[in-house]
């Protein structure tokens, strides 16, 4: 229950009440009726394509509020702290559900040995790849405080092009593998883990490309220039926390 | 607001079941439902959500900025809230009924086997999507109260109820996580054939340990923000500033950080080892004493004051009454021992009811009869007022005191025999409850009633209060002598060192 | 019921009454003060003071620490008087000594078994004056099994074995004591419904009404 946003500076955006929509119907599709489930996530689709499009167009963008006391971190912008805050219940939710594997895992009498289930050799692969894509996240970032938007471009093209690797080889090639030789979602608890926690990691991944996909439109479309790129340093911190959960999800399956 | 109507007529039906013994105005399956709905919709919807509401409201204005930092996500994370609520009242009318697990939805009556109605399946996915709710919530309060206060409030200088809103929202961020992983597990349980709850490895200690790791961080999630009205009220209303604040604030944040390691005290009667119940029980002990400090704090702020007794001073006498009843009931249930005869029983259910529906419900409408006039320049109706909150804190007593005497009566209970003896005790509590609930509803509608009224300059500070919010003067400006736009002193940011301000 | 209470119920009343006492005290004091302040310090017609911060200084530095420490040595002492009790309900005597029963805990209703292989439902018959071990399980979901006049319970976990003891009052010739044990944990829509009835018998009764199941060998008790 909140109150009005009697605050604000008379511009509202119906796409809360989109999305909120979209995503209640999404979820109530997948209880009774599969094509309400669709209906749902087109909705919530365009609502975020529009929302994408307000960013373009700067149309939510305020002038900062002045003066402010926000000692220690004045330096730092409010999006920045939003998406700090946000990722420490990131944090906190792969955590639980890492947590969760340990728990069932140690109470297993027996579980298979990681080596003879998972292809260690492509795990190790999607390691590098998602490893590089972090570091052309950093390179764009670098390029673009110098004012650089062609390296701005190239980084960001290739953190897309990397993570989209990533899910290629590990939707395409792992996942189908794992299916046939039996080692399913519900074939037991190393399974129901595995793929829980790397399928809650890959919908992580996946959201990333996305917001990695806006930069990347806003890029050329030349929205971003050597004293305005917040969002790229605000999208690179959630890819690196993307990133960083696979360095531990990778041993926890893969080498353990 | 449209939730507590739901969820307070689920309770009124409860009670009303539970009024004479081999009732059957609902059956076992049906019972169950509301039960879970009740307590659901209650923590979840009503509770936090309100004092998330008022802190929408009163947290920009106390700080001085001019909305929250993420206006759009603010209105997504109302929405979604809304709809999450939606989607959980109408899963009771899916075939096969809804969720009829009590709100703590253990394992594994939770799983499609013993549960196999997808009312239930929808219960747990609108959980999932207020959690998302609640994060986006915390992401925008926490930069906001970081980032977007305006010059001259300094941290030293924020008001109580913005601190205590800070650490609701810190603990928000790190208790609903772990909901939204058990809600995840449980559907990929109930959704894709998974056995995390269902198999005997993972199973109920599992869940129990998932659950109450949010769960147990929850409670206090409610309850802050109340402590943060209670703090503001009676500062205005003795107008003087808090007792001993930095101590009251560091306990504050000790109530915080300790209430993220006693959540195992919901766990005594597992079987666990029982070092892990040793450990646990002295951790809840400990919590017992900065949360009484801080009672005992807002009791102090009272002493050598000068008090204005107003409808919200007066709820939240009474809610300061509720939690240190409800608190030492707490405290007895800390041990293991004790704990085992409370465990699922009625005694439970009272002193949650006090801490919650006591402490919580009556100082959120204290805090809302006393920023009524500062956020529609209205003011209401006090005798009406006082009238609805004497004979609701009245009925409330009828209605849940007599709980502590039924130790012997199992939770959740769809009825009970005529040999037991708890008849005339449960008939009490329901007569309680049907004064407790209109009289309650009531003293809400008086609110509304003074909306009727055209609104006036007038009304913008009736309580002559000093605090920020009310007089607009964020950087402390030193003495004054008038009682309207007062200044503030450097330290409290409240009330004025003027003791020359004279007697009469 | 007018029978005797028995012994670990005994105990933890006297806990109980000692905690609670303590706890209204507690409270009483607090309450009146608050109570106290408030008529005391109401507002009268015409005075119009404001009164400065009473902060932190070194006597409220103090005060706080003899409060806590107060509060930690009546809770640590309470503490230590509750572990005394436990052993009643926790820690594990003599199995040899002991009568172990196994208890299988389904909805809705309570199965036990006795050594000797004879299995009773909602009904469990026990010998006087004897350490009872019960092996608590569940064979679905998640129930509590709740000695009510003892005062302990378990929590009945399916893949889980959990112990819980009492020791039976005496006894004497046929005369008989009824006890109540009632599931505490809602377990499915029949919860309201699911309990036992414990009869406790002297040792030589016992020992007959076990011989009669064992022979007959049925499988339910009266």
């Amino acid at each position: 229950m909140t109150g009005n946003n009697e605050h604000s500076e008379g511009k509202h955006s119906f796409m809360p009440i989109v999305i909120s929509v979209g995503v209640s119907i999404l979820l109530l599709g997948l209880i009774i009726y599969i094509p309400l489930f669709v209906a749902g996530l087109i909705i919530t689709a365009v609502a975020l394509l529009k929302v994408f499009k307000d960013g373009f167009e700067e149309k939510f963008s305020k002038s900062k509020e002045t003066p402010e006391e926000a000692w220690p971190l004045e330096q730092q912008g409010k999006e920045k702290i939003g998406v700090w805050v946000f990722l420490t219940s990131e944090i906190l939710i792969f955590g639980s559900l890492i947590s969760a594997y340990v728990y069932v895992r140690l109470g297993s009498s027996s579980w298979p040995i990681a080596s003879q289930t998972h292809n260690v050799i492509l795990g190790m692969i999607n390691t590098i790849i998602l490893l590089t894509s972090s570091l052309s996240i950093v390179l764009a970032l670098y390029f673009i405080r110098a004012g650089n938007t062609t390296g701005l471009k190239v980084g960001l093209t290739s953190a897309f092009a990397l993570g989209s690797a990533f899910l290629v080889i590990k939707l395409g090639f792992e996942w189908p593998e794992l299916i046939r030789k039996g080692f399913t979602i519900n074939s037991g608890l190393p399974g129901s883990t595995y793929y829980v926690l790397t399928g809650v990691h890959a919908v992580h991944l996946a959201a990333g490309l996305v917001a990695v996909g806006y930069l990347m439109l806003r890029a050329f479309n030349g929205g971003f220039n050597s004293s305005k790129h917040s969002g790229v340093e605000n999208v690179g911190l959630y890819w690196h926390f993307v990133d960083i959960v696979w360095m531990f999800l990778f041993p926890l399956f893969y080498l353990i | 607001m449209g939730f507590l109507i739901v969820a307070g007529s689920f309770g009124e039906l409860m009670r009303t079941q539970l009024a004479v013994p081999n009732n059957t105005l609902l059956d076992p399956f049906q019972y169950s439902e509301t039960v879970t709905l009740h307590g659901l919709l209650m923590i979840l919807w009503v509770l936090s959500p309100l004092g998330v509401g008022i802190a929408n409201y009163i947290v920009p204005l106390q700080i001085g900025a001019k909305d929250l930092a993420f206006p759009r996500l603010n209105a997504t994370s109302y929405f979604t809230y809304l709809f999450s609520g939606v989607l959980l009242v109408g899963s009771i009318f899916l075939p096969g009924g809804g969720a009829a697990t009590g709100w703590t939805l253990y394992a594994p009556l939770n799983t499609i086997q013993f549960s196999p109605q997808s009312g239930a399946t929808l219960a747990i996915l609108a959980l999932a999507l207020l959690s998302v709710s609640v994060t986006m919530s915390s992401i925008n309060f926490i930069t906001t109260i970081v980032k977007n206060r305006t010059k001259g409030v300094t941290w030293k200088r924020l008001p109580i109820f913005t601190w205590s809103i800070l650490m609701t929202m810190a603990l928000m961020l790190f208790a609903f996580p772990t909901l939204a992983a058990g809600a995840l597990l449980l559907t990929s349980d109930r959704i894709f054939g998974t056995i995390f709850f269902s198999s005997t490895v993972g199973g109920s200690i599992l869940w129990d340990l998932l659950f109450w790791f949010f769960g147990h961080p929850e409670v206090y999630i409610v309850v802050l923000p109340a402590i943060g009205i209670i703090a503001e009220v009676f500062m205005t209303s003795a107008k003087r500033g808090l007792f001993a604040r930095t101590v009251f604030l560091f306990e504050l944040g000790a109530v915080t950080f300790l209430s993220v390691d006693v959540w195992m005290h919901h766990m005594f009667t597992t079987g666990v080892n029982y070092t892990l119940l040793q450990t646990f029980s002295i951790t809840t002990l400990a919590i017992s004493i900065p949360f009484e400090g801080v009672v005992i704090g807002l009791v102090l702020t009272l002493y050598k004051s000068r008090i204005k007794i107003t409808t919200p001073f007066l709820f939240c006498l009474a809610a300061i009454f509720t939690v240190t009843l409800g608190g030492v009931t707490g405290v007895l249930q800390a041990f293991p021992v004790l704990d085992y005869a409370f465990r699922g029983t009625y005694w439970v259910v009272g002193h949650f009811h006090y801490v919650m529906a006591g402490t919580t419900l009556f100082a959120l409408i204290g805090g809302l009869y006393y920023w009524w006039p500062k956020i529609t320049k209205r003011m209401y109706n006090e005798t009406i007022g006082i009238i609805t909150f004497i004979i609701s804190f009245i009925g409330f007593n009828i209605l849940y005191f007599p709980y502590f005497f039924m130790i012997d009566m199992p939770r959740r209970v769809a009825t009970f025999t005529y040999t037991s003896g708890l008849a005339s005790l449960n008939l009490t509590a329901t007569v309680g409850a049907y004064i407790f609930g209109p009289a309650f509803l009531l003293a809400v509608l008086n609110l509304a009633f003074s909306l009727r009224k055209a609104s006036s300059e007038t009304n913008a500070n009736p309580w002559e209060a000093k605090e920020m919010e009310w007089t607009g003067d964020y950087s402390g400006t030193g003495q004054a002598t008038s009682t309207e736009n007062g200044g503030t002193s450097s330290i409290t940011g409240d009330y004025t060192k003027k003791s020359k301000e004279i007697e009469k | 019921m007018d029978q005797p209470i028995p012994a670990s119920a005994v105990d933890w009343n006297n806990f109980f009454d000692l905690a609670t006492i303590i706890a209204i005290v507690a409270m009483s004091i607090v309450i009146a003060a608050m109570i106290i302040f408030t008529i005391k310090y109401r507002e009268r017609k015409g005075q119009l003071r404001f009164i400065p911060e009473i902060g932190l200084s070194k006597s409220r530095a103090r005060d706080a620490v003899i409060f806590a420490a107060i509060s930690i040595i009546l809770l640590f002492s309470l503490t230590i008087a509750g572990e005394r009790l436990t052993p009643n309900a926790r820690f594990e005597p003599n199995v040899s000594q002991s009568l172990v029963i196994s208890v299988s805990a389904y909805q809705w209703d309570f199965k036990f078994e006795y050594p000797n292989g004879v299995n009773t439902t909602r009904q469990v018959f026990l010998p006087a004056n004897t350490t009872i071990m019960f092996n608590v399980t569940s064979e679905d979901v998640m129930h509590n099994f709740y000695l009510v006049q003892y005062k302990v319970s378990i929590d009945a976990i399916p893949g889980r074995s959990n112990v819980i003891w009492i020791t039976t009052p005496p006894v004497t010739g046929n005369n008989t004591l009824s006890y109540q044990i009632v599931c505490k944990e809602l377990c499915g829509e029949y919860h309201t419904f699911m309990g036992a009835n414990m009869t406790v018998l002297s040792l030589p009764t016992f020992n007959q009404w076990l011989n009669n199941q064992t022979s007959s060998n049925s499988t339910s008790g009266g």
